[in-house]
């Protein structure tokens, strides 16, 4: 545990302090924020353009990049924000994949639209899995989703009309309606961004809203969250929901980018999970930055061990078990320690006439930021 | 085994970032009978969890039998000869009483103490011995706390807040037996919001109001009005 | 009849469920701790011992007593050098600590024996069985039943009538009220560890002898065994051995009703048990 800095005014005797908050204001938008939100858009944008100027190679290493920062980012809006530690993201990947291969490939819907109603089926099966899964606390609740997603896993397997477990294909007839392979790239890449930047404003807005207040309360203390008059149960079941949706709808995208599914993959703790959970706590959980930093690590580790997947597990395991118990916020943890930026404008500061703006954390402890 | 002194001094502590003790100086020779009064939050309990090594402490030092506490774990002041009947008694209710007051033993510490001499002095407990404590009345909890500590032969012994939400004659009661322990020669350190039984205990008083020692002396030097004020915070001149 | 057989094999198979559950059950009882990392562990021990027999020339009966030392050592060095560093009120940073351990744990045991099936070769034990009327049972499942009722009843001795048992319990319910009583805390832990790993390295003995294994198996043990501790109900030893019967029966009853459902009947009553009652079979403490 670290001593908060006290805020501004002096410390009593008791160990209170006073603040003179006349003419105060709360604002969210700092110089930083106002910087880092211009390059976030001038990011998108600058990644929008890329496959009118890039090398194709750059452009598929960008779609896997992409579809790991909105799953990190769902991942982290559960667990580094209101404490749903999931281990079973795998599940809401694999109803997609399967809701895509149903929707587009059997029965020719549209391919976005496909896209759509395999989010809508990962957050279908969302709802019972809450019905378990919160139940559960803690480790409990994180091998419960484990247990659900391999369920899901173990059902897709006996449903004949998805295969039964045999490798299925997305066809040029069917899903792709005739698009050529450049074509079907430029498409995968851009929706691939859609996903990522859009779970990155999804972060952002959840975080700003009155929920994510709520949330970071509860994971902090679910006594304190309620105290505040919030709904804890309520406000984590619009996060799961919405994580499943979007998890749902990258996975989806995921699978358009492989062109089959398998039963194996499309579970696969290891790939939908296990590295999403070391990006997020590599770069910083509870943060909307670190899952972004965390992309970048994962980026540096595959392009230096990019010929055996076994070695990108072992160094970025070790990599997040070290990071998890030496430094619990990451490397954005470690970098607001040095400077306190916020590139994104989620947190509220404090502004009064007299006095700079004192960021107002929901958290005494800033090793377990907000 | 033989009563410690125990110095505080300069001492500040507290959990986390929320200071509760302010550079406070007390001194409990071996052998005397100390009573830290106060009002609630005064930073009483806070002290005794500090000397144990279960607070942060920010400053000063703690002594015991002259030799620093700095840096050495809980149970290693608890195996040096220091026991703790915390607040709100905190006996293992899922274990039966007789297991209670062996894990109280658990370091082996020889001396005066063993099962048949706590069972002496708190004679309700004989007939409890293979009940689980969590169905015990809070009488019978606080004298299987303090029996509880007892088996360790602790040189210097601290008691919080024993006599909350016990009736009269209960308190009375263990106040007894506290005194007989204190007679055997060991350092008993209580905190205690009931002014008359710290008063009527004690050979020392020490006043703690909002994290600092206000007020201290000996039962005869101070009146009761004095001692009031002081746990009030109206400043003694 | 071959319903009862189908039964008589659960019974056997859950007593390699309480043997895997063992572990998980202690380690969270006395410090509310869930090791992810547990499956992977038991296939960890399962190569140790493979490894060790074949460098040894010797049985792996004879590498099994070396693997259990090491890796009861392994769990104490382990717990007190890394993993006391993330208890406390927030369980993330043991989660993610032992979850990220288990995945790395896979991939070495990949990069070093490769994907391929592998098996303890412990003789004729494996084949041979025991008559009873028209039922025959394996002995290997009779004596890995065995072992879990002998483990847990030992278990079950030590913790109720010694001295260490009862600074156990006592830190189990109030570590800090342990502390004043002179209790080293984290050595309580570092020892929960060790019976955990200990016991879990005689689980992957196990399983490696009576089926086949690979590197990527620990998850569904892990799984296996969690089920059998909220099953029986968390913080019960006995609990633990019935929430292990309880599973392996729902496998092999459903494998024989219908083949290939037994995995899914395991989790659908593992769930029907959750919501029914959420405190396990013998449990009394909340999930």
């Amino acid at each position: 545990m670290t001593a908060a800095s006290p805020a501004a005014g002096a410390s009593t005797p008791g160990g209170l302090a006073t603040v003179d908050l006349s003419g105060a204001r709360v604002v969210r938008a700092t110089t930083g924020s106002r910087i880092g939100t211009s390059l976030a858009i001038a990011a998108v944008v600058g990644l929008a353009v890329v496959p009118f100027v890039a090398e194709r190679t750059v452009q598929i290493t960008l779609i896997e990049l992409l579809y790991y920062l909105a799953l990190a980012q769902m991942w982290n809006l559960l667990a580094g924000s209101s404490g749903l530690l999931s281990i079973g993201q795998q599940g809401f990947v694999g109803v997609a994949a399967y809701g895509l291969f149903f929707f587009a490939e059997s029965h020719r819907v549209p391919m976005l639209a496909a896209v759509l109603l395999a989010g809508v089926a990962a957050l279908v099966v969302a709802v019972p899995a809450a019905a378990v899964a919160f139940r559960l606390r803690g480790g409990y609740f994180a091998v419960g989703t484990w247990v659900i997603a391999e369920m899901l896993r173990l059902i897709t397997l006996r449903i004949e009309a998805l295969g039964a477990g045999d490798v299925q294909s997305f066809t040029t007839t069917n899903t792709f309606r005739g698009l050529g392979v450049d074509a079907r790239i430029d498409l995968v890449y851009w929706l691939a961004l859609f996903v990522g930047a859009g779970a990155t404003a999804l972060a952002v807005i959840v975080l700003r809203s009155r929920l994510g207040l709520g949330l970071q309360a509860s994971a902090d203390s679910e006594g304190a969250a309620a105290a505040l008059g919030v709904d804890v149960t309520c406000a984590r079941l619009t996060i799961w929901l919405l994580a499943a949706f979007w998890t749902g709808l990258t996975g989806a995208v995921i699978h358009l980018n492989s062109s089959n599914v398998t039963n194996q993959n499309a579970f696969s703790v290891l790939d939908w999970t296990a590295i999403v959970i070391f990006i997020v706590v590599v770069g910083g959980k509870a943060s909307v930055a670190g899952p972004i930093i965390g992309v970048g690590v994962y980026w540096a580790i595959a392009e230096l061990i990019d010929d055996a997947t076994t070695w990108r597990f072992i160094v970025l395991g070790t990599l997040a078990v070290v990071v998890a118990v030496v430094e619990p916020a990451g490397l954005f943890g470690a970098l607001r320690r040095w400077r306190p930026i916020e590139p994104f404008p989620i947190r509220r500061s404090l502004r009064t006439p007299t006095t700079a703006p004192t960021t107002a954390h929901p958290s005494p402890d800033p090793t377990r930021g907000a | 085994m033989s009563a410690a002194a125990l110095d505080a001094t300069g001492l500040s502590a507290g959990y986390g970032p929320f200071q509760a003790l302010f550079d406070l100086t007390l001194h409990a020779p071996a052998g005397s009978r100390t009573a830290i009064v106060g009002a609630n939050g005064a930073g009483k309990s806070t002290l005794l969890r500090a000397i144990l090594g279960q607070v942060t402490v920010t400053g000063g030092d703690i002594a015991f039998d002259g030799r620093s506490l700095r840096g050495v774990r809980p149970h290693r002041r608890a195996k040096a000869g220091i026991a703790l009947v915390p607040e709100g008694r905190h006996v293992f209710g899922d274990m039966s009483v007789a297991d209670n007051l062996r894990v109280g033993a658990h370091l082996g510490r020889s001396g005066r103490w063993d099962l048949d001499a706590v069972l002496g002095a708190f004679p309700l407990l004989a007939e409890l011995l293979d009940r689980p404590a969590g169905v015990l009345s809070g009488g019978q909890k606080q004298a299987l706390a303090i029996g509880r500590a007892l088996m360790a032969n602790p040189r210097v012994l601290l008691l919080d807040e024993v006599s909350l939400g016990l009736a009269p004659i209960v308190v009375r009661d263990l106040y007894a037996s506290v005194a007989e322990i204190a007679a055997t020669g060991t350092t008993v350190v209580v905190v205690e919001q009931d002014l008359t039984q710290a008063l009527g205990f004690a050979d020392h008083v020490h006043c703690l109001l909002e994290g600092r020692i206000v007020l201290s002396g000996s039962p005869d030097e101070l009146s009761l009005d004095e001692i009031r004020d002081a746990y009030f915070g109206v400043r003694v001149a | 009849m071959s319903l009862l057989n189908a039964v008589v094999q659960g019974i056997a198979l859950g007593g390699l469920y309480a043997l895997f559950a063992t572990g998980l059950s202690l380690a969270f009882g006395v410090m509310r701790f869930v090791n992810l990392a547990h499956g992977d562990l038991a296939v960890l021990a399962a190569y140790l011992i493979l490894s060790v027999a074949t460098a040894l020339g010797a049985s792996p009966w004879v590498a099994l007593p070396i693997v259990l030392v090491v890796g009861g050592a392994v769990g104490y060095g382990a717990q007190t050098a890394v993993l006391n560093r993330t208890l406390g009120a927030d369980p993330m940073p043991s989660i993610l600590v032992t979850f990220g351990l288990g995945v790395v744990i896979q991939n070495a045991l990949l990069e070093k024996y490769s994907v391929s099936q592998q098996r303890l070769d412990i003789g004729g034990l494996v084949t041979d069985s025991v008559s009873v009327g028209s039922l025959a049972v394996g002995t290997l499942p009779l004596i890995i039943l065995a072992t879990a009722v002998v483990l847990l009843g030992v278990l079950e001795l030590v913790l109720r009538h010694t001295r260490f048992g009862r600074a156990f319990r006592a830190t189990a319910e109030d570590s800090r009220t342990a502390q004043l009583m002179g209790i080293d805390d984290r050595a309580i832990y570092g020892a929960a560890m060790a019976i955990s790993f200990g016991t879990v390295a005689l689980a992957g003995f196990f399983v490696g002898s009576r089926t086949s294994f690979s590197p990527l198996v620990g998850p569904a043990l892990l799984l296996f065994g969690f089920e059998a501790v909220v099953i029986g109900g968390i913080g019960s030893l006995w609990g633990t051995l019935l929430g292990g019967v309880v599973l392996g029966v729902s496998q092999t009853v459903a494998n024989e009703l219908a083949i290939g459902w037994d995995l899914l009947a395991g989790h659908a009553v593992f769930l029907a048990v959750l919501l029914l009652r959420p405190n396990g079979l013998l449990g009394k403490g909340a999930a």
